[in-house]
Parts: C-alpha cells; structure tokens; sequence
C-alpha cells in the first residue's frame, strides 16, 4: 500500500475516532438533561401520588366516621323506635280489656293491626342493618322442628282461611331434638309462609319438612312451602332475594311490603350455613325450599303440669324511667291481678328492695345515672334473691350476656303483650294469672259480649235472654257432636262450623273464633283433637259467662 | 441512510479488495472522500448509491451483483452491531417475519433518524413464505443478498423467487421463500 493511502486511511481513522468522541460528549450530556427531567418529573410524581394517598386516607377516614355514626345512629333509633311502639302496643292490650263499644274495638283492632305491622317493618329495617353490619349471632336451644312448623302454622290459619285458602302440613317427622334459633327460625318460615298466602288466590298452601341424618351428631333439615299462586317469572327469579326488590314495581303497589323479607330470609339461612331455593312457574305457583344444618340436641322433656297458685297479690317492682311505661306496666300487671309497685329509677328500686323484698322486679335496662344492670348488681349485692327480669328493646346476644352477667334471669324484649308477661310471671313464680288470657289476644276477643249481643237485637234484652237461654240447651248437644267427630275431618267441619254460627250469633267471640279453627282444619282433612281441650275450656267458660248474665 | 451501513460497506470493500481500492473508490467521490463514516449519523441516500456505482465501475460487476453481494456480506454484521433479540428464534421463516413486527421497530426506538423498510407477509404454506417489500429505496437486490445471509446464518437453505419488482413496473417487490425445513 502507498504510503499516500496509509495516510489518508490514518487521516481518515483520526476524524472518524474525533467524531465519534465529539458524538459521545454530545449524548452524554444529553444523557444528562433527559436524567434531571427524569428526576424532576419523579419528583413531581412522588408529591402527587402522596397528595392523592392523603386525600384518599381522608376519604376513608371521612366514609368510616359516617358509617360508625350510621351504626350509633341505628342502634340509638333502634330504641327510640321500640319505645314508643311498646307504649301503643301495650296500651292497645289494656284498652282491649276494658269496656268498648262495638265500634271503638273495630277502630282498635285496625289500630292493633297497623301497630304490629308497623312493628314488622321496623323489625325487618333494624334485622336488616344488624346482618349487613355482620353482627347478627345465633341464639341456638334445642327445638322439636315439627312442633316448632306446627307453631308457626297456627299464626297462619285464619289468615289463609278469610282468602278461602288451604293451609297444611303434608309431611313432617316425628318428634327430634336439634339445636335451633327458634326465634330466626320462625321469622324465616313466617315470611316465606306469609309471602305464599299473599301471593295466592285460589288452592292453597302446602309445608313439608324432612330431615336426613348427615352423621351420628348432625341432621339436615328441609321445609318446603309450596303454593298455587300467582308465581314468579324466571327473569324475577334471580333477584327475589336481593334487599328492597320485589317481583316487579307494581307488586309493591298491589301487594306491600318492604321487599326486604326475603333478603334478611336469605342472609339468615346464610348464617345458618344453608340455603334457600327457589322454583316457580308464572301462573302456577312457587315452591320455596330451605336446607339447614342442624347439631342433634336432647330435648328435655316437658314438666308435668301441677297445681299452681295464681298470681293474686303477687308483689312485683317495676323499675323503668319511662312514666308512660311504668303508667301501663302498672296496668298490666294489675289486669293480671298482681300488685304492683313502681320505681323510677336504681336509687329507688334499691330502697324499695331493702324496706321489702318483692317477689319479681322488671328492670328496664337503659336508664339514666343508674342502668338496670347496674341496679341489679348492686342488688345482688345486697342479697336479693328473687327473679330479675330485664326490659330492653335491644334483644341482641350481646345484651342478654349482660344481662345475664348482671344476675338477672332473662331479657324480655320492649315491646311486649300482656301475654308474654304473664307467662314470664308464671315461670317465675310458679303462679298461673288470676284472668284467663288468650294468647295474644286481639281487642275483639271477648267469652261473652252482651253489649254487642244486646245491640245486635236492637237492645232488645228480654230477647237475648231467651236466646242465650236456648244457647244453653243447644251447647251440649253440639259439644257431643263434636267429640264425636274427632276422627272424622267432615263430620268435624260440620260440627264445628255449627258451634261456630251458633256461638258467633250470641257473641262467644272466643268459643266461636276456636270453633272456627276446628272447622277450618276438617276442611283441609285433618282432624286435630289437640284443639278439644281448649274448646271444652271454652265452652265451660261461656257457659259459665252466660249463666251469671241470666241470673 | 444510517451510517452503520456505510461502514459496514466500508468494511466489506476493504475485507475482500483491500484499503487501496477502497481509496481508490473514494477519488471516484470527491464530494464524500473526506466523510469519516460513523454508525450513529444519518448520510443521504445518495452517497451509497455514488459510492456503490463507483465500485461497480471499479470492480466490473452490475450494481444488482454489487448489491446481492453486499446483503449477504451484511447481514452477520449487522445482525452483530444491532443486537435485538428475537427470543427463541432458530430458524429464518419466524426470523424474517420479526424483522418487522420486533426488528424494525426496535430500530427505529435506538435510532431517531432510522427509516427501515417497510414488510408484508404472507403464509402459502408451512415452509413458504412471500414477503412484500416497500421501500422508496428499490433495494431488492439488497434484499436477495439479506436472504441469502439469513439462509447461511440458521443453515437452513432458502430457495427464493422474485414474482414481482418495481424495476419492471410492478406496484411493489413480492419474494416468495421456500425453506428446505418448516419450522
């Protein structure tokens, strides 16, 4: 090679080698720049992401306080809800034992009906907010599950009687002990069955409960409540269950309801760890099914019945900071034919206690300065031995384990009938009430309504008599016929819808109402001689009414 | 047109006819003989075609010759100096199909200025292959000589026929592959 192209190679080499130098001073400061604005721009983005991370803690924070005061908010509502309620509620029960005019008791047993219902709704808000709070526990007692349906049906049997509806139970196993809520139990298959009824015109209802052993310890529970009613379109089907939705908009319209039965329903049996199906055919009805597990339990069995004193002049203490409920336990307890004494507060009950000791006290739990279990620890203290019975409109787990922690015996839920609380009286004090009481009864309930029979006959009294003197003849043949028909559901709706028109006619509203129930079941082909005992009951009660109104 | 090209053809002068002729090509191009050729710049077109009719004239050969040469020469280099990598890829019908969809994007990421060909393709068969080929360049004498460089590279041989050029009128250049294996 010429040493002129060795230099120009060598010039050559020496330019590229300057510019390839230049070209890298140039992209390392360009490396540089682009590195800063990197920085700058992480800089920048650091402060924002921690802008954002502080407004959104804020947000959380601000959503948690909300939530918490809803809680406070509901729990406090909760309250403020039942009192009031247990005040109408109850004063409703005292008004239906005193002396009313046919048209004052209609009014009443339409104000009676919207309480309760009233009642429902709340009950069903305040359920409803407790499972989506997670905080609903299970209150488990060993339960026969035949006897426990048998129970609810009962609440049911006139309903779907007035709509000319059958109700029945088609197959149920034989007595088994098994752990239950009975409480949800019976609120779960009330709503399903009350659901059936509303959504049914014509046929009936039909409940099965079936049971499959799982292990030695463990059974599973079916109860299914077919009706023949209206049905629910499969494009419904899907969101029955879902909180405030019904079938459709117009359902709510037609039929009521808060829609939320079926959503507490759904979330109850969740708890429970089982299900609830559904199969329905528009036009041709529904049938609900509800799978449960159950533990087996050993039922104890039921204590013989024993003579008992009644709860004439039995000394109870009401302790409550409500006037208007110490006004109406006063009335209560008096219509029970106790005697009853009132404190309004712990610092009085104590000393009340000390000066003489009752034989019950019902505590209210929330009171000012001095709550119920507060007082009844200081009471225990002291060495008062007697039942403590603890008033509260929060039922929750959580209260009855204080109240029980407080030595108390038990918690009755506000409001209450004067049914519930001469039973507790009862179990407490093995006393049985000085009045006959039906279990809650409505206002219109009456062993022998002269005022109502004598206006019936345009106040014709002379003729009344007469006629509740043939009413006498009458009543034993009919009671004959009666016994006579326990074995046989036509002879036994025959014979009990004869007693029924002839004790309607002289208002024997009870004798009457339990002849109904009688000639409502020989429609559906049962026989139920368990429902004789109470009509022979009846029956010598309104004989006994009738002989005292002739003499 | 990016200078790795230029110096890749630098090289390939120098390697098979020696630095004098390479000189030698430069006096034939006054207007560049004093460039010193570096990868990361951008040059005209034109230069490479000035330079490359030189060596023609130089060498005796046809400018398609020069050119099916110097892709064969090419590839290896610059499949060397741009490492970009083709995961899993042994064999050339999947390779020549990433040289659009990952290789030249890729090139145009590291090089701002970089305006790579443009490639469509088509599947006749498991072991055919037929790729369009859109340049404002008409390289596609290049283009035989970057086959054939692939062919040697994953030593699976390439039969290949150019159905259409922009040479003769045609809308655009069209090879059709046949390798001796499919993939």
């Amino acid at each position: 090679m010429s040493e002129d192209v060795w230099k120009r190679r060598l010039a050559r080499q020496r330019r590229r080698v300057e510019l390839l130098e230049q070209l890298i001073e140039d992209k390392t400061r360009e490396l540089f720049l682009a590195n800063q604005r990197l920085q700058q721009s992480n800089t920048h983005l650091e402060e924002r992401v921690k802008e954002r991370t502080q407004a959104l803690q804020d947000a959380l924070s601000r959503a948690e306080a909300a939530d918490l005061a809803k809680t406070r908010f509901l729990a406090q509502m909760s309250h403020e809800l039942r009192t009031p309620l247990h005040g109408m509620l109850g004063t409703i029960d005292v008004l239906s034992y005193t002396k009313l005019t046919h048209r004052q008791k209609e009014l009443l047993t339409l104000t009676h009906r919207s309480s309760n219902h009233l009642m429902v709704v709340i009950n069903d808000i305040l359920d409803y907010t407790k499972l989506e709070e997670g905080e609903m526990a299970l209150d488990l007692v060993a339960t026969d599950p035949g006897q426990l349906l048998e129970e609810v049906i009962e609440d049911f049997l006139s309903s779907a009687s007035s709509k000319g509806l059958t109700l029945q139970i088609t197959s149920r196993p034989e007595t088994i002990g098994v752990e239950i809520d009975q409480h949800r139990m019976r609120q779960i298959l009330s709503n399903v069955i009350s659901n059936a009824i509303k959504f049914t015109t014509t046929g009936g209802v039909e409940l099965r409960l079936t049971v499959d052993a799982l292990s030695p310890e463990e059974v599973q529970l079916q109860w299914s409540v077919r009706d023949t009613g209206i049905g629910i379109s499969p494009k419904h089907q899907a969101n029955i269950f879902e909180p405030f939705k019904q079938a459709d908009s117009s359902t709510a319209r037609t039929f009521g309801g808060t829609g939320l039965g079926l959503a507490i329903c759904r979330r109850l049996i969740d708890i429970m760890g089982g299900e609830i199906l559904l199969e329905s055919q528009p036009g041709e009805g529904t049938t609900i099914t509800i799978i449960t597990p159950h533990k087996v339990a050993f039922l104890a069995p039921k204590a013989a019945s024993k003579p008992t004193p009644s709860f004439e002049n039995i000394d109870v203490l009401l302790v409550d900071d409500n006037r208007i409920n110490r006004v109406l336990g006063r009335d209560m307890l008096s219509l029970l034919g106790c005697s009853p004494r009132l404190a309004s507060n712990g610092y009085e009950a104590i000393e009340q206690v000390k000066q003489a000791p009752p034989a019950l006290i019902f505590m209210d739990c929330h009171m000012p300065r001095m709550s119920g279990a507060e007082t009844s620890k200081v009471l225990r203290a002291q060495g008062y031995g007697g039942p403590i019975i603890a008033l509260s409109a929060d039922i929750s787990l959580e209260n009855k384990e204080e109240v029980i922690a407080a030595g108390m015996q038990e918690l009755m839920g506000k409001p209450y009938h004067l049914t519930d609380l001469a039973q507790l009286i009862s179990t407490w004090t093995s006393a049985t009430p000085s009045h006959q009481l039906s279990p809650k009864q409505p206002p219109q309930d009456a062993t022998l309504d002269i005022e109502q029979a004598v206006m019936a006959v345009g106040g014709n009294k002379a003729l009344i008599k007469e006629l509740l003197a043939l009413f006498l003849t009458q009543l034993p043949i009919m009671m004959d016929a009666v016994r006579a028909a326990m074995d046989d559901p036509k002879a036994q709706h025959r014979a009990a819808h004869s007693l029924k028109g002839s004790s309607a006619s002289i208002y024997a509203t009870r004798l009457s109402q339990h002849a109904g129930l009688l000639e409502e079941s020989g429609k559906q082909g049962i026989c139920r001689p368990d429902l004789l005992g109470t009509l022979e009951e009846l029956a010598q009660e309104t004989t006994a009414a009738i002989q005292a109104e002739l003499t | 047109m990016k200078g790795v090209v230029f110096v890749i053809f630098e090289d390939f002068v120098v390697e098979n006819w020696g630095e004098e002729t390479f000189e030698g090509l430069m006096d034939l191009c006054p207007h560049i003989a004093s460039e010193p050729f570096v990868s990361p710049k951008t040059y005209p077109d034109t230069w490479m075609v000035d330079m490359l009719l030189a060596a023609c004239g130089k060498l005796n050969v046809t400018p398609q010759e020069a050119l099916r040469a110097f892709g064969k020469f090419a590839f290896p280099k610059l499949n060397q100096r741009v490492p970009i990598p083709v995961q899993d890829v042994s064999h050339p019908l999947p390779f020549l199909i990433s040289v659009h969809d990952v290789i030249h994007i890729e090139v145009r990421k590291m090089m701002d200025e970089a305006s790579p060909p443009n490639f469509t393709y088509e599947r006749p068969a498991p072991d055919q292959l037929i790729m369009h080929y859109h340049s404002k360049r008409q390289l596609c004498h290049l283009m035989e000589g970057l086959i054939e460089g692939v062919a040697e590279h994953f030593q699976v041989p390439i039969e290949y026929t150019q159905t259409s050029c922009t040479h003769r009128g045609d809308q655009d250049c069209v090879f059709l592959l046949k390798f001796a294996t499919a993939p």
